[in-house]
């Protein structure tokens, strides 16, 4: 069973193709494309190090994204499953767990060869005895850290946005780019790791030595997270009566003609019994609104509203990440190009300023894309069904662009909040504005990757993107203007909104605003048209034999606006067998 | 909270008298109301390059006429709820035509709700979906939360609800609108004994009202119940 369990947890995995491909890609991008703006950065930072002991730590950097997401949703997805075969297995949760575990090894495993195969590609791997095993367990903790975070959460859109968290603050506040003087990066998973691959002494490892930190950090981490997982499955056993009902429902619709057993609410054995809900009066329930959209919008808020976890989220989230980036780069003046006027000039500017400003983009990119991507795809099944009853396709999507906005601004507002400890913007609204910019575009590319690639391959591409693009397209933290190549993302135009908006008290960037609301206007109509496709309902041709007088205006089936109706007869394809 | 505006008379009219007086409209609806005429679909499986074809409807014809109750039966994988799907819309057939009257209504094999929200929130924004006013949609939820027996659950979220109430809104949610055609694919996978007695005086009533309704049903013990019996096999519907 523990070798069935891994297999089919792999070939999950691989379902989708895509997420094959990120495997290779995320460390190829990350090792190839960034390695040489990382080398600058963390050169600015006077922290580290050789360039290519930057290399190896950005190979180790992927790997830990890479296995940290495919851990978590390997387990996620897999809880009640789990918990069920080792319910009805009878031999408790040993067996189910090995199989995650031997899964969760080969993820790692196959996110550490992908690493290194990337370095390899790049130019070899110059010390293989430090950088292979380093990176594998590199690996190993981020699979448990995914797996720890996959049996802490209710919500999937909870726990990937711990595990990205976890990741970005390890990478951009850890002890490669950040430096390793830091307190409170000593206590990141990656601190002794980085230190290792780096070839730098941390010289406060004590007597147990970097080595032996990363040696505990590991074990400790898998301990607690196969601790986790024990737990997650166990069969419980201090409530009989539960497990009665677990027995009974397992039995009934696994494979034996058991019928099932009636457990309505109910049903003498209903375990939802305990839980009557009150009936407030009908005066305080609240009625949705009439119309299509308003209902659909306060539908979807009251939903949401009721994911608690996700609002804290994204208020903790940009606070721990640009606070502690900002915090930790020193106030060292940079050159700058900028336009005030009609005038281009170079100035000065205090590279933790830019720093902050520059953080900000990438958080707000980043969660407000994870908001887009879950959102939508958390719901899809029901918005399907809503739009057979009669919403129009381009209502619903609405609706939950309704809430993702709402959390674009949520997290904007707080990105700002936190940057502007560490310095005032120029010109608040232009800054302020550029930011929700970056925050909507995020959303919308976060939305239109959701029905197509699903929510690991969009987030291993959201996180891909908003860092090469939000992050080292638009930076002008190495040179006085930002790298060529990022004029053709997404994120060009608003971030350079950002730094005038930042740095100048006057608005000249109308080419950018022009860019920028272009890309947010291109990246609506392919979301709307990919939500259509989805979501859509098949055009049905009405039957004449209702008089269309006699016909309830409210049907479903709408003749005038399917012009496609009429020749809904589609010819059969040959390739049919007769 | 918005205030509810009143709505179009002349749909008002029409919406009282499509459920007050169906005896009337029975003289227009007549037969059929559901014409499906060679329906084909197939679903493509596996990756590249072990990718295939499974061919699930060859040419399928079916149809309905008003006051009538037909049962879908099947074996597993026969495509009853391929069939259901395409008839409703939500999945595009690769061949073929389908012709609908009046409005229709689906219940899925698995509900389809969201997690976070609650009966009575569902009910509401499946009223506004349908266009029916607020208090006809909440007359007849009322109704169904009496008749399925679950108007306690009416303020819980969905994902604390037991797999038959789940049901029992799934369902709910396909006959708020009172709808001419009802496509109910196993609904009552879950019901107790007394809930699965009253589904069927509900249909029943529903077809004396001139509705008609198709049920994909695994219960052959009920036969009874039923017009008449379509059996979907090598990708068609046979009458049985
Ligand atoms: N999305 C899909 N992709 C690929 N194959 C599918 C898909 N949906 C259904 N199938 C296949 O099509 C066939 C018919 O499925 P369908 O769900 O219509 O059967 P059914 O008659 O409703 O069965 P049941 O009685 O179990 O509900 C099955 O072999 C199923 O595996
Ligand atoms: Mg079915």
């Amino acid at each position: 069973m523990t070798i069935l369990i891994a297999r089919k947890a792999l070939a999950d995995y691989a379902r989708r193709p895509l997420n094959l491909v990120l495997l290779v890609a995320v460390p190829v991008v990350m090792v190839v494309a960034l390695q040489g703006q990382l080398a600058s950065f963390s050169k600015l930072l006077s922290t580290v190090t050789k360039p290519t002991h930057l290399e190896v730590a950005t190979a180790g950097w992927a790997a830990a994204v890479v296995a940290g997401l495919a851990g978590f949703f390997q387990v996620v997805g897999s809880r009640d499953t789990d918990r069920r075969l080792a319910t009805v297995s009878g031999r408790g949760s040993g067996p189910v767990v090995a199989g995650r575990l031997l899964a969760s090894a080969a993820l790692a495993a196959a996110a550490a060869a992908a690493a290194l195969a990337a370095l390899a590609a790049r130019g070899g791997i110059a010390d293989p005895a430090r950088a292979v095993p380093t990176i594998l367990v590199v690996a190993v903790i981020y699979v448990a850290i995914g797996v720890l975070a996959a049996t802490a959460v209710h919500s999937e859109m909870n726990g990937a946005l711990i595990v990205t968290t976890v990741c970005l603050l390890d990478v951009f506040v850890g002890s490669g780019l950040g430096g390793g003087s830091s307190l409170v990066t000593r206590f990141f998973p990656l601190h002794f790791p980085t230190m290792i691959l780096t070839s730098q002494a941390a010289n406060h490892a004590g007597p147990v030595g970097d080595v032996g930190w990363t040696a505990i950090w590991m074990v400790g981490l898998t301990t607690v997270a196969i601790a986790r997982l024990v737990v997650t499955t166990r069969p419980s056993t201090h409530r009989k009566r539960a497990q009665a009902i677990a027995t009974v429902t397992a039995s009934a619709t696994g494979s034996t003609a058991v019928l099932p057993a009636p457990v309505g609410p109910d049903s003498p054995v209903s375990p939802f019994k305990a839980k009557p809900a009150p009936v407030p009066a009908t005066s305080r329930r609240l009625r949705l609104p009439s119309s299509h959209l308003g209902a659909g919008l306060l539908a979807a808020a009251r939903e949401y509203r009721r994911n608690r976890v996700l609002w804290a989220l994204l208020v903790i989230v940009p606070v721990s990440f640009i606070g502690l980036a900002a915090a930790q780069t020193p106030p060292t003046p940079m050159p700058v190009s900028l336009v005030d006027g009609a005038r281009q000039f170079t100035t000065m500017l205090s590279l933790r300023h830019i720093h902050a400003a520059e953080m900000a983009s990438i958080a707000t990119a980043l969660l407000a894309g994870v908001a887009g991507l879950f959102v939508i795809t958390g719901s899809a099944s029901g918005d399907r069904r809503l739009v057979l009853s009669g919403f129009r396709p381009r209502q619903v999507l609405a609706s939950r662009l309704g809430v993702i906005v709402g959390a674009a601004v949520l997290t904007t507002a707080v990105s700002l909040t936190v940057s502007a400890a560490f310095f005032s913007p120029r010109f608040w609204v232009e800054y302020a504005g550029a930011e929700l910019l970056i925050a909507l575009t995020y959303a919308m590319v976060g939305v239109l990757l959701g029905p197509l690639i699903g929510r690991l391959g969009g987030l291993y591409l959201l996180l891909l993107l908003s860092i090469v693009d939000a992050g080292y397209g638009q930076t002008v933290m190495f040179h006085p203007s930002p790298p060529g190549w990022g004029a053709f993302l997404p994120a060009r135009g608003a971030g350079r909104l950002l730094l005038d908006g930042a740095f100048t008290t006057g608005f000249e960037q109308y080419g950018h605003l022009l860019l920028a609301l272009g890309w947010l206007a291109v990246l609506i109509a392919a979301a709307l048209a990919t939500f259509k496709h989805q979501t859509g309902m098949q055009p049905i041709r009405h039957l004449s034999a209702v008089p269309a007088g006699d016909r309830p205006p409210n049907t479903n089936i709408d003749v005038t606006e399917e012009k496609s109706c009429a020749t809904r007869a589609i010819p059969p394809k040959p390739t049919l067998p007769a | 909270m918005a205030v509810h505006s009143p709505r179009d008379p002349v749909k008002d009219t029409s919406l009282t008298a499509t459920s007050e007086s169906p005896g009337g409209r029975g003289q227009s609806v007549k037969c059929p109301v559901l014409r499906a005429r060679g329906i084909t679909k197939s679903y493509k499986r596996g990756i590249w390059p072990r990718r295939r074809d499974l061919l699930v409807l060859t040419g399928t014809d079916l149809e309905l006429c008003a006051g009538e109750i037909v049962g879908l039966v099947g074996e597993n994988g026969s495509g009853k709820s391929t069939l259901m799907k395409i008839l409703v819309g939500a999945l595009d057939a690769d061949a073929g035509t389908v012709e609908t009257a009046g409005r229709v209504g689906y219940c899925p094999q698995e509900p389809l709700l969201y997690e976070r929200l609650t009966c009575e929130e569902h009910m509401q924004l499946f009223g506004v979906a349908y266009e029916m006013n607020a208090d006809s949609a909440s007359a007849s939820a009322e109704s169904l939360y009496d008749s399925l027996g679950f108007g306690r659950w009416r303020d819980s979220q969905v994902v604390e609800l037991s797999g038959g109430t789940k049901a029992k809104l799934n369902l709910a949610l396909a006959l708020l609108p009172d709808p001419d055609l009802l496509l109910l694919d196993e609904p009552y996978a879950g019901f107790d004994w007394d809930t699965y007695q009253r589904f069927w005086d509900i249909t029943a009533q529903r077809r004396d009202a001139g509705r008609s309704v198709l049920v994909v049903s695994h219960f052959v013990t009920d036969q009874q119940r039923f017009d008449r019996l379509v059996e979907m096999r090598d990708g068609r519907a046979w009458p049985r």
